[in-house]
Order: structure tokens, then sequence, then C-alpha cells
């Protein structure tokens, strides 16, 4: 194994955008889709993609409501994202360290 | 993938955490809202007191001060919370500890009043120095300096009345509420609310 082996990495965060909801998920107790939208500058149709796959894996729940007749997704890291992102930020340090 | 790379990722991820937990979402709504009713109750304590109007005209307009207070938080709680874009630790924490300490000050000046396990005289400072406890906690929380300083307004004239009684007190307190906190929940609102 060389001294910075990707492999050793989660590959589902290992994706620049996945890794920004994962980083501004953790950090807050719930975001709404728009607001994740805005932070990590990403279209509708990207970061959809992207957050199914995180969700598909349970690194994310999320929940719909209605406000004023119009669908609003609001998303958390669940306790296995939780795992797997400190899990991730261990290893990147310790790629460096070695 | 080299240390460069590793290093830019760390670096990512520390600058969108860091950015995130700067995201304060202190409303001042609360503050303002309670501070003027509050205020206008304790006017109106005074006026009776200075006038000897007691007994149940005292209980009535309290009643209904506090449930118009609480009234509020439940109809704005329920409207803001369902259209916040974003929830922080900070907020939920700040938020329950607001929750507790007015539930206390409320317990303690109805029903530890009324019962008469409180001298009614001394009830001000008592419930100036708890919400001392939640200046104090609030400032920590939000790591704001001068929200956490407001604390010690409110030990200090709590100090002066634990020492010193009087009818005095109901003009202090609604001062209090004036200058410690209604006008901090305009500024908070004006640099906070989203």
């Amino acid at each position: 194994m060389s001294d910075f082996d990707y492999k050793q990495l989660d590959d589902i965060i290992h994706s620049r955008i996945r890794l920004a909801i994962m980083a501004l998920l953790v950090s807050v107790e719930s975001a709404n889709f728009v607001y994740i939208r805005e932070k990590v500058k990403a279209s509708d149709g990207n970061l959809s993609v992207h957050i199914r796959k995180l969700e598909d894996v349970k690194y994310v729940s999320s929940s719909k409501k209605f406000i004023e007749r119009k669908p609003v997704t609001t998303y958390r890291i669940t306790s296995l994202g939780q795992k797997a992102f400190e899990e991730y930020v261990n290893r990147l340090s310790g790629l460096i360290n070695k | 993938m080299n240390k460069d790379t590793v290093q830019d990722d760390l670096a990512f991820i520390k600058g969108i955490i860091t950015e995130s937990r700067k995201n304060k979402c202190a409303s001042g709504i609360h503050l303002i809202v309670w501070g003027i009713l509050v205020s206008i109750a304790l006017i109106v304590s005074w006026f009776l007191a200075i006038n000897q109007i007691g007994g149940k005209t005292e209980w009535i307009h309290w009643g209904m001060v506090i449930a118009g207070g609480w009234l509020f938080e439940i109809i704005y709680g329920w409207k803001v919370d369902r259209n916040k874009s974003v929830r922080t630790y900070a907020e939920k924490v700040d938020g329950f500890l607001w929750l507790s300490v007015g539930i206390t000050l409320t317990l303690l000046g109805f029903i530890g009043v009324g019962s008469g396990a409180i001298n009614h005289q001394f009830i001000n400072p008592v419930l100036s120095s708890i919400l001392a406890i939640g200046y104090f906690s609030s400032g920590i929380i939000y790591d704001v300096k001068w929200i956490r300083n407001l604390a010690f307004g409110w030990w200090g004239s709590a100090i002066i009345m634990f020492l010193i009684p009087g009818l005095y007190h109901l003009l202090l307190m609604a001062g209090m509420m004036i200058v410690f906190q209604v006008i901090p929940g305009f500024i908070i609102q004006k640099t906070w609310a989203d």
C-alpha cells in the first residue's frame, strides 16, 4: 500500500460535492435542499444525484414537508454517516502524518 | 493522490465546517416581546402598588402577560421553525436553555410567590439572577462576549435588590428589561436574524 493510497478512503464520501455535503451536514443539525445547494454551489440536478447516493448508503436521512404548498426537503446526517465521515477524516489525516 | 491533495481536502472540510458553525441564527424577537410585555406588567404592578390596589388585580395582569408571552412563543415557534433553511446545534441548545429559563421564571413567579414559598419582596432579584444564567450561557453558546456580559448587569441588579428591598424593584426591573433585554434583542435581530 502506497503512502497515499486513495483506496483506503470511503468511495462514497470521496467526491468533492459529497464531501462538501457531508462536511456541511456534520456541522449543523439539519439543512434544507436550497441551503445545501447554495453552500456547496451545485445545480439542482447535480445535488440531487449526490444526495441520493448518500441517502442510499444511509449516511444522510431526509424528511419532506410542505410549506405554503411547496415541497421542502430537509436533510440531516445519520449516526452511520457521522461515523463514516469521522473515519474518512481520520484516514485523510493518517495519510498526511505517514 | 498526493500529500497536497490530501491537505487540500482537509482544508476544504475545515473551511465548510468553520463557515457553518459561524452561522448564528439567534433571534432577538423573543427577547423583545418578553422584555416589552414584562416591563409593561412591572410598571402596572408599580402603579397598583403605589395606589394600594392589590389582590386579584395583580394576578390578572401578570396572568395575561405571561399567557400572552407563551402564546406568542407557540405561534412564532411553529411558524418560524418550519421555515428555517438550516438549524444549528447552537441554536437548538440555546432554544432549550431559554425554554427552561422561561419555565423556571414562570414557576417561581406564579407558584413560588403564589404559594408563599418565596417572599414576594424578593422575587425580582431571584428572577434577575436566573435571567443572568440565561444570558451568560447564551453568550458562551454563540461565543459572543457582549451577550455573555449582559449577565453581569442582571447579577448586579440582583445584588442591589437583595440588599435594598423596596417598591423601586419594580421600576428597576422594568428599566433592566428595556436596557438589558429589549435593546439587546433589537441588536441581535438586526445582526443575525435570517
